[in-house]
């Protein structure tokens, strides 16, 4: 949270998951490496540099795969929701295993030439003019400067100096990414490649990674245009008290760009933005504990009759004007300026 | 997340499924077809003939 920046806050926590995570993708190359070499065809050898430099590659995309899908699977699931506390650490260990691959191909491939190794990817293969033969290496380069791009604005000091908003913007890059990414393999490995497995696991990916944000993407929209929720006279009727789970919330549109999360808690109700000030986060999808509403995103808390986090941190959300008619809760959807005090609906009262 | 950021997410993958899936058809379908070359004696004799 906003009370000082450190490179990386590590805990016990953060350094067994690290662990976790580089003795799994160390399983996967390794893993890659002696299955690529004792299926080889007769008559076809690899170097040991190509097979190397193959599995990180082949490591940095299945990672990246993995990283696309917990967004949307985090919507479908709960139990998704926690990888999300450390996607990043997983996209700047995509990065390095992609750094590994480049730098590898850049030695191996265009090292020894007499132009520089950079010029030498884009223009030793001149036919941009067709599908067989393409110079599928600067597809890869693209992708590779778009991932270096996300990796050095990971830190929650980007986060904060560029907003929450541009950043989650400029990071909708990697998106493109990915999908350079499959252009990459296909019109590179999947060319010159006999056996059809790398086809099916590239085509895989893209369509899982595809239909999950589809499907995922779909449905909040729909909910954006879903009729249940009409404002009249700027007032919404959220439903009885009594349907929405104890700290838990209902989501309802707010007024323009906003949804707003309504909390049942401690008997009352309270409203605030269901966009969190960390990485606009569905506040709303999170519960309320030890008093706060907890993004289930990354952690960040708030109070939810004032939308501030507690002390010492700084962040604060818009709060809502909240009713209750014979158990019935309405909520204002004009939003009151962040860090609002708003007296809660009590549900007890209401229905003395 | 903001709604900008909603629909912006669906209009991007409404975009990258068709474009990623055309690419995958016309490299599958672009992909060089292995030599044979037990079939070149029998197409070598019949050009001759």
């Amino acid at each position: 949270m906003a009370v000082g920046y450190k490179a990386v806050i590590w805990n016990g926590f953060k350094k067994s998951y690290l662990f976790s995570l580089w003795a799994v993708i160390a399983a996967f190359i390794a893993s890659f490496v002696i299955m690529t070499s004792l299926t080889q065809p007769e008559g076809e050898s690899f170097h040991p540099v190509q097979l190397v430099m193959r599995a990180f590659g082949f490591a940095g995309f299945a990672l990246l795969t993995f990283i696309l899908i917990i967004g949307p699977m985090a919507r479908l699931t709960p139990r998704f929701k926690p990888l999300l506390y450390n996607r990043r650490h997983m996209g700047v260990s995509a990065f390095i295993l992609m750094l590994i691959h480049a730098a590898l191909v850049m030695v191996w491939y265009h090292g020894f030439s007499d132009i520089n190794p950079l010029l030498s990817v884009l223009t030793t293969n001149p036919n941009y003019d067709r599908i067989g033969g393409f110079p599928f290496e600067s597809l890869g380069l693209a992708a590779f400067l778009i991932i270096f791009l996300m990796a050095a604005t990971s830190h929650d000091f980007w986060l904060a100096n560029l907003g929450a908003p541009f950043w989650k913007a400029l990071h909708m890059g990697v998106y493109f990414a990915f999908a350079l990414l499959v252009a990459h393999v296909l019109l590179g490995l999947v060319q010159h490649e006999k056996s059809p497995l790398y086809a099916y696991w590239v085509l895989g990916s893209a369509g899982l990674v595809g239909a999950l944000h589809l499907i995922t993407g779909w449905r909040e929209f729909a909910k954006d245009r879903r009729t249940g929720f009409k404002a009249k006279d700027g007032w919404v009727e959220v439903g009885p008290a009594s349907d929405i789970p104890n700290d838990r919330a209902v989501i309802v549109p707010g007024e323009g760009r906003e949804r707003i999360a309504v909390f049942r808690y401690d008997g009352q109700v309270s409203a605030i933005s269901n966009a969190c000030k960390h990485q606009n986060g569905p506040l709303g999808e999170g519960r309320i504990v030890n008093g706060c509403v907890v993004c289930p995103w990354h952690g960040y808390e708030y109070k939810p009759r004032d939308g501030r986090s507690p002390a010492p941190f700084t962040e604060k959300v818009a709060t809502y004007k909240v009713g209750l008619q014979d158990g019935i809760v309405f909520v204002n959807t004009k939003a009151l300026p962040a860090g609002t005090d708003v007296e809660p609906a009590r549900i007890e009262e209401a229905r003395a | 997340m903001r709604r900008a950021h909603r629909t912006a997410h669906l209009v991007i993958w409404v975009i990258l499924i068709p474009v990623m899936a055309i690419v995958g058809w016309a490299a599958l379908a672009h992909k060089p077809v292995p030599a044979n070359n037990e079939a070149l004696p029998a197409a070598l004799i019949e050009e001759t003939r």
